[in-house]
């Protein structure tokens, strides 16, 4: 292939739509990430201690967790645009809000309540749900995409507000995010992104007329054995449970090593330099390894790129438990860090491919309400267990052990016979296996 | 808890990190604040304006191949 036709633009509007999203996502998670920078500022302005923004942020984890089932039924009812779009305005108009806060109890509302619900409205949930209709063939790969927004969010964003803060002032930096939001992302969002493409006269990646894809049922593709017209009816079979024991695995396992990582190495006599560049590599590493199992996902069944996900993460855990310290954050960092966000596309994809897409909404918003309650008791638990045992190494072996189980979890599910990938006419072209 | 709530979903930076890595970038590229302010804010701008400028070019390409086929 030529140069110039390697450099040729997409000629399918869905790459569009994944464009959009994922900076969509960079903002909105980029300013999320960013929260920690202004906890020395607001102590000192509202003469409060950090742990009572320590509990207005703990607070705004559990209402974006209840957000998301939520949100996922608003994007099934009304679409992934209008629901991205309302949220994205909420989120706007609540930032404009946070900058202008008087005292720290309204801050504390417009953070934990509005903005940490809002959020919900733009992140995975919604986005998969849109992504889902567009691609059939690329699901995997378009996912991923849109999955490592936040991955740069994080990397370029909360850099770049850092540097602003330096600049300006708390107030300022956050009437600027609220400017980025209200006036370049939410135009962009209404331009580009459109529900299905059918609303374009368009067919989804990888859908040819007349190749067996069930014309009332979004995202072309095929009735499975358990497509669900309504939601509820997930409920009753195994695949829903299977997927969601492992996605509370995945939160568990995440969120206790983002809060005690550091912690973790510290007490182990590393640098938090140190540490902190270890967790900086597995931050990285989760943008490669997302990208990447994306496109395998395409290429092969999405559970066994799943499992091995997992049991890849178990054995970053037995290495943090087995090597000495200055080596197993290393370790960890580069092995499991591969595995860190890459289980939200294929999680999503195979919900989608299991279920369809109808109802893709409030199922991915089950199974992410469950990750991050999941995550939330997993940092308490992990702390109560340091400060009973005096060690991390229990609970990292307890870890690897449910992460091997996740493993299994995501395996026998009977993606070959219930997913609509499968089902019916020939496979989508290389998802062959 | 603050540096670093769970969740990988959507949670803050660690500030040691973030210490280290501004640190690291001062050393390495040693620009003025507001050089990083402006190209960040250049980006941010770029990237949408670019989207939506080729996203207008694949529909009135589209629009175009329709009328043709016509």
């Amino acid at each position: 292939m030529s140069l110039r036709n390697r450099l040729t633009l997409p000629s399918f509007y869905g790459w569009y739509i994944v464009g959009t999203v994922f900076f969509v996502s960079l903002v909105a998670i980029g300013s999320r990430q960013s929260f920690g920078l202004f906890v020395e500022t607001w102590t000192e302005e509202f003469g409060v201690s950090v742990a009572v923004i320590s509990a207005v942020s703990s607070a705004g984890w559990l209402i974006n967790g209840v957000a998301q089932p939520i949100v996922g039924r608003l994007t099934d009812r009304y679409g992934g645009r209008v629901t991205m779009g309302m949220s994205l305005l909420v989120l706007g108009i609540g930032t404009v809000l946070l900058a202008a806060s008087p005292n720290i109890w309204v801050l504390a509302v417009i953070h934990a309540v509005v903005i940490s619900f809002a959020v919900g409205g733009v992140m995975f949930t919604p986005s998969t749900a849109v992504i889902a209709r567009w691609f059939r063939r690329k699901r995997g790969t378009a996912m991923g995409i849109v999955a490592s927004g936040g991955s740069f969010g994080g990397i370029l964003g909360v850099p770049f507000l850092a540097y602003l803060l330096l600049l300006t002032n708390w107030r300022i930096t956050w009437f600027a995010v609220a400017g980025v939001m209200l006036v370049i992302t939410l135009p962009l969002l209404l331009t580009v992104v459109r529900n299905d493409p059918r609303d374009m006269g368009l067919r989804p990646d990888g859908v040819s007329a007349g190749d067996g894809a069930d014309p009332s049922e979004a995202g072309g593709q095929r009735r499975g054995p358990l497509t669900a017209d309504r939601w509820g009816e997930c409920f009753r079979s195994a695949p829903l449970w299977l997927l969601g024991m492992s996605y509370v695995v995945c939160g568990v396992t995440t969120a206790m090593v983002a809060t005690h990582f550091v912690f973790f190495a510290t007490q182990e006599g590393i640098a938090p330099s140190s540490a902190a560049l270890a967790f900086g590599l597995l931050s990285t590493m989760n943008l490669l390894g997302v990208l990447f199992s994306g496109w395998l996902s395409d290429r092969m069944p999405r559970k066994d790129v799943l499992a091995v996900i997992y049991w890849t993460r178990g054995a970053g855990f037995v290495l943090l438990a087995v090597l000495p310290a200055d080596v197993g954050i290393w370790a960890f960092a580069l092995v499991a860090g591969i595995s860190w966000l890459a289980t939200v596309p294929l999680t999503s994809a195979l919900a989608a491919e299991i279920y369809g897409v109808r109802n893709m909404g409030t199922i991915v918003g089950i199974l992410t309400m469950m990750h991050q309650f999941g995550g939330a008791a997993a940092v308490f638990a992990a702390g109560a267990s340091y400060t009973l045992l005096g060690t991390y190494v229990p609970v990292f072996a307890g870890s690897a052990v449910l992460l091997l189980l996740a493993g299994v979890s995501s395996y026998v599910v009977r993606e070959r016979r219930l997913s609509a990938r499968y089902v019916g006419a020939a496979a989508p072209a290389g998802a062959e296996a | 808890m603050l540096s670093a709530p769970p969740l990988h979903h959507s949670e803050p930076t660690d500030p040691d990190l973030l210490d280290w890595l501004t640190h690291q970038v001062d050393r390495f590229l040693p620009f003025d604040p507001l050089v990083w302010v402006v190209v960040g804010g250049v980006l941010l701008v770029a990237i949408p304006a670019g989207l939506l400028l080729l996203a207008a070019r694949n529909a009135s390409r589209r629009g175009n191949e329709e009328a043709t086929q016509q």
